[in-house]
Order: C-alpha cells, then structure tokens, then sequence
C-alpha cells in the first residue's frame, strides 16, 4: 500500500482539492471529517461532477462532489480480498483505513505492480476494461 | 497467437478541437465516459487532453473553464505510435513516456485510432505484465493518471 497523510475536509472548496493534489501529485484525497473518512474525491470527480456541472469551484465545498460509497479495507486485509473488490466495484485503487476509522493509505494497481504482483495488476485492468469476463478462482500468483 | 496492434487498438475516437472551451471538454469527458481526447486540427493530432490535466490545469491554477480554450492546457507534446508498429512496440513507447493512452497515427499524422494499457493488458496480459508493471510503477501514490508535462 502507499501511506499517505493528505486529506481534505469536506467544507473545503473544491479549488482548494485541486491544489492540493497538484502540490502533493495525487489524483485522490480522502474526505475526512474530525477523525472519520466520510468520503473521497478525485481528480475526475472534480471535472465531471464540478466543472461539466457548471459548478463555481471557488463556492462548491468538496462534499458536494465527493464520492460517499467507499471502497475500503484494512490494512490486514488479504490481497486476493482487494483485486476482488476492485473488480466489483470497478475500481483500480482501494482506501485502506486505520484502526478507528481514519486514513491510513491506499493500495492501487501500481501497488500491486511494484510489489511483485503485476500480473494480478494486468488482469484486474483487463477486466475493468471489458477485455477479460473476470478473475478466476484462483488468482496466477500467490497473494 | 499474439495479439496485434490492430487486434486492442480502439478504432472510433471521439476528439476534440482545440478552440474548444474546458467546460465542454468536461460535460464530453462525463457524458461519452472517457478521461482523455486527442485535440485534433483538420485531423491532425496537435494535443492530448484528459481529466487531469484539466483538474489540474485549470482550477489549480484558477483558470475560468469557460474561457479557456484545450489548447491553453492541453498536452502539447504528442506521444503516439504508428498504425504499422507491432504491439510490443506501442507498449514499449507507453512504458517509457509513462502513457496509459496511446493514439495511433497514419505516416501522415492523421489519427487512426487509440490503444489503452487496459486493451492491452485485457489482450495479453500474462505476455504484457512486465511492461505494464514499467508503467505503472512510475505511477505516484494515489493517482488516477501520470501527468505529462
């Protein structure tokens, strides 16, 4: 997984989500309130639901525009558990949450690629890109 | 069988003109389900667009969408392959440049189609790990997709 401290709360507008993944280089923030993820918004969501929205990005707070169904685990979670949830949820990265709730990283296709796990990688992308029907029971390399 | 270039290659490509302002860029990305267009001028590619270029390069830089042409953001720098290249090959231009998305032009410079890591990686994956794995691991935390400046 990456570890990573940047969030963003969700009163904060989403101009300021912007700056914050051009300074940090990340397309992906958690929305934390207090202490709790409450949701997270992407670079893409900040375009298609901010700017082809018609949405003033200086006006429109990040929790109008963030993604509320979380796709999560925790960081013991098994691998195989987590190319799983990415197929179903078509998703290519996953939120990994700390004990109590918070952010404590994720883990993505590049996780999976620089950890030995490139195949998994390739074939959860093939399958997000209708190319492949699914992942097969057994997974070709050891989680 | 190995796959081909022509056999992942995508063939229809919506594109965009370059005096288009990054609104309508925007409803398009949302609408028609894509992340990144070519910019294209009497078919010529003179640019590459795509989600978060314009997260990035507008509203971080406090740009008006509505008055800001692709051009102003776009990526001008036209990575791409040709129509007559073996897969190997595009991936390999893909690995270097760190490109998920790679358009495939005539010896003309005209586009004839788009080939995505995800084609590719869906058409032969096992054969294709190690140069998917190039590109991804040059991927920083979080991100959706490698900027190119």
């Amino acid at each position: 997984m990456s570890r990573f401290p940047e969030s963003v709360r969700p009163g904060a507008t989403v101009a300021e989500a912007a700056v914050r993944m051009r300074a940090f280089d990340v397309g992906f923030l958690p929305v934390v309130r207090g202490t709790e993820v409450v949701g997270v918004v992407t670079d893409r969501d900040i375009v298609v639901r901010g700017m082809a929205d018609g949405r003033d990005p200086q006006r429109t707070p990040v929790g109008d525009i963030m993604t509320t169904a979380l796709v999560c685990c925790e960081e013991d979670t098994a691998l195989d558990a987590v190319a799983r949830s990415m197929v179903v949820m078509e998703v290519r990265r996953v939120l990994v949450l700390a004990q109590g709730g918070g952010p404590a990283g994720t883990i993505g296709l590049s996780d999976l690629a620089r950890t030995g796990h490139e195949g998994v990688a390739a074939l959860i992308l093939g399958v997000l890109s209708r190319c492949v029907p699914g992942l097969p029971p057994e997974l070709p390399q050891r989680l | 069988m190995k796959p081909r270039l022509a056999d992942v290659m995508t063939r229809i490509v919506a594109v965009v003109p370059p005096d288009l302002m990054v609104r309508e860029v925007a409803a398009r990305m949302r609408d028609q389900h894509v992340g990144c267009f070519p910019v294209c001028d009497r078919g010529g590619v003179v640019g590459m667009i795509t989600d978060r270029d314009l997260a990035l390069r507008v509203y971080a830089e406090g740009r008006d969408p509505d008055a800001t042409p692709v051009r102003d953001v776009m990526s001008r720098e036209v990575i791409h392959c040709e129509a007559g290249d073996r897969l190997e090959n595009a991936l390999d231009i893909m690995a270097r440049w760190k490109v998920r998305r790679l358009p495939v032009l005539s010896h003309d410079g005209q586009l004839v189609g788009l080939v995505t890591l995800g084609k590719a990686a869906g058409a032969d994956w096992a054969g294709s790990g190690t140069l998917i794995r190039r590109i991804l691991e040059a991927e920083p935390a979080g991100a959706v997709s490698r900027k190119r400046r």
